[in-house]
């Protein structure tokens, strides 16, 4: 039993990272119809910004919690100008075409972008150690060890994800982003400036992606160029099973994923990166939409 | 010989009731139309006819024969064509690949031939081709067989539409507004090619339509949608003064006495 | 002796093809091209082939198949059981050898595609990026269960296969890979997939069983794929279920759209001038998947016919796939672009 609800809270740590990395997919997705293959990417670079600002400029020194916060926000800046970035280039100019054109783009990004990392002997192909971002604190409730990171880990997420929620349902930047989910012509229409605000959910994105790779890098602190690529894989089954489109979706997929692949995890490692996929297909056959998605017709 | 049969098909999307108790009897070369205002449900009733769409409620027969939960392939290998409001052709193909494309259920060579070209393989894509020609000369677009399809006029468009459509050798063939986006001239020309389908071909040809001089001038039978319920039908004369259908595209009761 | 001419000229592929092989065997034989060269020529062949399988799919039938390394896994590693098992059994004589790696070729190409088959036919109501990412996780999952296997190798590889493949089989079936594509293109069932691929909704209704030519596609590719992944096992001797992940499937996807999806000779020249590269270009050792990456960026943005893609081979007839030289490329620009002449082209 204490093994058990162990392995629920380090399912539910796993799980708001999928999630803070499924809510970026799942709103690129809504805003512009595309899955953004890349996107594991900017977890990768968030965790290498995270990386190089801690040891840059703080060398050895063990930094507090503030300051942590202060650098996971600072890697979520960087990161996110870089998806505004990758937006403007790669993707901007391919809108009006057939949606294998960004998927393409999107793999050449992916590609281009861990490979270059890779390459260059700066950031380089050898594996990094993230340092502590502060000390962990291990304390106990009845027989269960709890970890104090662990659990400041999750609670961040969730704010995190409330912080979202709040500003995409009551802002008026929010309601831009809905509005042009629904709809991107008749939101330019309107007057919303659509460019800006793929720009900004590209931002948001990318940054959450990021401060998901600090998050990660903080518990399993070893950093390579394809961290990105096979964690991006699970948060977008998330993002799927959850129901693409629907930041709520991603929220709940994320956990559970977190969850099941722990549970599985416990038992057989290696085949857990396979069995979330075999889950995928079993979702896409029963109910595409995912658990809170709506179903979407085509018109004849 | 029943060509088509629609027997009293409705649908039911989630609480909505797209279409109502629809009932169809079409005979081999007899020309109908469907009309009514938009949003009617007249798209709904021709996807219900080809295996887009399945009836929540009621049977459609082609050919006499039951389509119960078939695919559109299987609409057309019962001898039913159909084509779009939007156009759908192949457009990366050119005009005669749209037209071959058509006859991939009735070629007779098997992989094997295919991947051999042995037995029948030449013979079968001849006799397509041949076809094809045939087809296509027989609406003027016989010059254009190298063009792609996306690279035509539009009126030429919608013209190898309806040559595609008929490539599947159908018994019948439902057109979707087959003159939208015309101009009068334009119409005439409809006019005629739909009049030839019907007396060259033998076809029976069933229409949505919104021009009601085009739809008046050439329909045997009409029946009106309006949400859903078919409001009227009959012959042109009876229906073009029916009260009901004035209303419902005009929205003012003729007998309105403050008109 | 004018009507023989006269029919070499029109067949002259006939000449063309079995000269180009006597021309490499010659270099080789008198040591112009080294072995590592004449290994480098060999993997290129493998390359084409395996770009000429992603191209049925994804080029002709509109597919977005990601994942494709995996079936050339399958091909690699049951064909590489089948000759390790029978050599080790001993004693065969040597004319028997080609029987073998011929045999085995065939097993690993059936096995690829009953892959291909139980791979196809779920994701049949699947479109676009759903279908890539499931696809994708079919490579991975592949990947996974070869890595828990211990009577292939396991996570240690497997080692000692034959060496059976040689420049003639591996130009051999390249030849054959392509005669093979080249025919599915030019009949009903290369049409029926092509139709699939400009609209799918319009092919259906008229009388093209969807399903049907889908599963066959993707049937028919992974056969290719897994002879290309048995001329693989047999020319490096030595499989490691990592070399099949994603990443070499991505290398696939940017011969293809790089080199000019849809047609059979973009497919070729992408292949096999992308292969050749890096060895020709020492630094794009390290940098060559950066390259790549950008490539595919540059070439979707800039030019999406591809860097080939046309009547290259004209020679040899190929169909290009999407018809009188532009081919799925072609829905790649932008909507809205017509193409500037009505191409009528040669049948």
């Amino acid at each position: 039993m204490e093994k058990f609800i162990q392995l629920l809270v380090y399912g539910l740590q796993l799980g708001s990272i999928y999630a803070l990395l499924a809510i970026g997919y799942t709103m690129v997705f809504g805003i512009i119809r595309m899955i953004n293959m890349a996107h594991g990417d900017f977890l990768m670079m968030g965790a290498y910004a995270a990386f190089f600002i801690v040891s840059l400029i703080f060398r050895d020194q063990m930094i507090g919690p503030a300051v942590a916060l202060l650098v996971i926000l600072a890697s979520a800046g960087v990161t996110g100008m870089i998806g505004v970035g990758v937006e403007r280039v790669a993707y901007k100019p391919l809108r009006n075409r057939p949606k294998i054109s960004s998927m393409i783009a999107a793999i050449g990004v992916s590609l281009f972008t861990q490979n270059f990392f890779r390459a260059i002997p700066f950031i380089g192909p050898n594996p990094r150690t993230f340092p502590k971002l502060m000390k962990d604190v291990l304390f106990f409730i009845g027989p269960i060890q709890f970890s104090l990171v662990r659990i400041v880990v999750i609670i961040l997420s969730v704010i995190i994800m409330a912080i979202l929620y709040v500003f995409v349902m009551k802002t008026t930047m929010g309601m831009e982003m809905r509005a042009v989910s629904c709809d991107k012509d008749a939101s330019s229409l309107m007057g919303i400036d659509v460019d800006r605000t793929i720009s900004t959910t590209f931002f948001i994105g990318a940054g959450l992606a990021a401060i998901s790779g600090a998050f990660y890098a903080n518990s399993y602190p070893v950093l390579t160029v394809t961290m990105g690529a096979t964690l991006g894989n699970k948060a977008f089954i998330a993002a799927v099973i959850g129901g693409i489109g629907d930041i709520r979706g991603a929220m709940l997929g994320g956990f559970i994923m977190g969850i099941i692949e722990i549970m599985i995890s416990s038992v057989y490692s290696e085949l857990a990166y396979g069995i979330s996929f075999v889950f995928l297909i079993i979702i896409l056959l029963m109910k595409p939409e995912g658990l809170l998605g709506k179903p979407m017709v085509e018109k004849v | 010989m029943s060509v088509l049969k629609a027997d009293h098909i409705s649908i039911q999307f989630g609480g909505l009731r797209a279409v109502n108790n629809f009932s169809l009897e079409m005979n081999e070369k007899e020309l109908f139309a469907i009309i009514g205002p938009n949003g009617a449900g007249k798209t709904t009733v021709f996807n219900m006819l080809t295996g887009l769409y399945q009836p929540t409620e009621g049977a459609v027969y082609v050919n006499e024969k039951l389509m119960a939960n078939c695919k559109p392939y299987q609409f057309t290998e019962a001898g039913l064509a159909r084509t779009f409001q939007n156009i759908r052709l192949f457009g990366q193909a050119t005009v005669l690949d749209n037209v071959k494309m058509a006859q991939t259920f009735r070629t007779n060579y098997s992989y094997y031939n295919m991947l051999t070209r042995t037995g029948k393989y030449y013979e079968e894509e001849k006799r397509i081709t041949e076809r094809s020609m045939e087809l296509l000369e027989m609406f003027d677009l016989q010059d254009k067989r190298n063009y792609f399809a996306s690279n035509l006029p539009y009126g030429e468009q919608r013209k190898l539409e309806i040559v595609r459509a008929l490539a599947t050798d159908p018994k019948v063939i439902l057109l979707d507004e087959p003159a939208a986006g015309m101009n009068p001239n334009e119409i005439e020309d409809v006019i005629s090619l739909i009049r030839r389908v019907r007396e060259e071909l033998g076809k029976a040809i069933l229409i949505i339509e919104h021009h009601m001089k085009m739809v008046m001038s050439i329909a045997e039978y009409i029946k009106v949608l309006d949400f859903g319920e078919t409001i009227s039908e009959g012959v042109p004369e009876v229906v073009q003064n029916d009260p009901k259908v004035i209303e419902a595209y005009l929205g003012v009761h003729v007998n309105d006495s403050r008109g | 002796m004018v009507k023989i001419m006269k029919w070499l000229k029109r067949n002259s592929e006939v000449i063309i093809i079995p000269f180009i092989y006597v021309l490499i065997a010659g270099l080789q034989r008198t040591g112009i091209l080294n072995n590592y060269i004449i290994q480098v020529i060999m993997l290129g062949g493998i390359n084409i082939i395996m770009t000429e399988s992603l191209n049925l799919v994804n080029g002709l039938t509109g597919q977005n198949s990601i994942g494709h390394a995996g079936f050339m896994a399958v091909g690699a590693y049951v064909s590489a059981l089948f000759s390790k098992v029978i050599f080790n059994a001993g004693g065969l004589p040597p004319t028997s050898q080609t029987l073998v790696f011929l045999l085995a070729t065939l097993m690993g190409g059936i096995a690829a595609a009953i892959f291909g088959y139980l791979i196809g036919t779920p994701t049949l109501r699947l479109k676009g990026d759903y279908l890539a990412i499931v696809t994708l996780g079919f490579g991975e999952v592949i990947r996974s269960i070869i890595r828990i296997t211990p009577p292939v190798g396991a996570a240690r590889g497997m080692t000692g296969i034959p060496k059976l493949a040689n420049l003639f089989w591996v130009y051999l079936f390249v030849i054959l890979a392509i005669y093979v594509c080249r025919n599915f293109m030019d009949s009903s069932y290369g049409r029926a997939c092509m139709a699939i691929r400009d609209n799918e909704i319009a092919a259906d209704t008229m009388g093209i069983n969807t399903a049907k030519y889908k599963i066959i596609a993707f049937v028919t590719s992974a056969f290719l794929a897994g002879v290309a992944g048995s001329m693989y096992a047999h020319t490096l001797r030595y499989l490691h279920p990592d070399v099949f992940g994603y990443t070499k499937s991505t290398d696939f996807l940017v011969y293809l759209y790089a080199g000019g999806v849809g047609s059979i000779s973009g497919s070729i020249l992408g292949a096999f001038t992308l292969t050749a590269l890096p060895e020709v270009l020492r630094f794009m050792k390290e940098w060559r998947l950066v390259i790549y990456g950008g490539l595919l960026v540059v070439i979707i943005l800039f030019r999406p016919v591809g860097m080939f893609g046309g009547n290259e081979f004209a020679f040899l007839k190929l169909k290009t796939g999407g018809i009188k030289s532009v081919g799925f490329s072609d829905l790649f620009k932008r909507k809205g672009h017509k193409e500037l002449s009505n191409k009528e082209g040669i049948q």
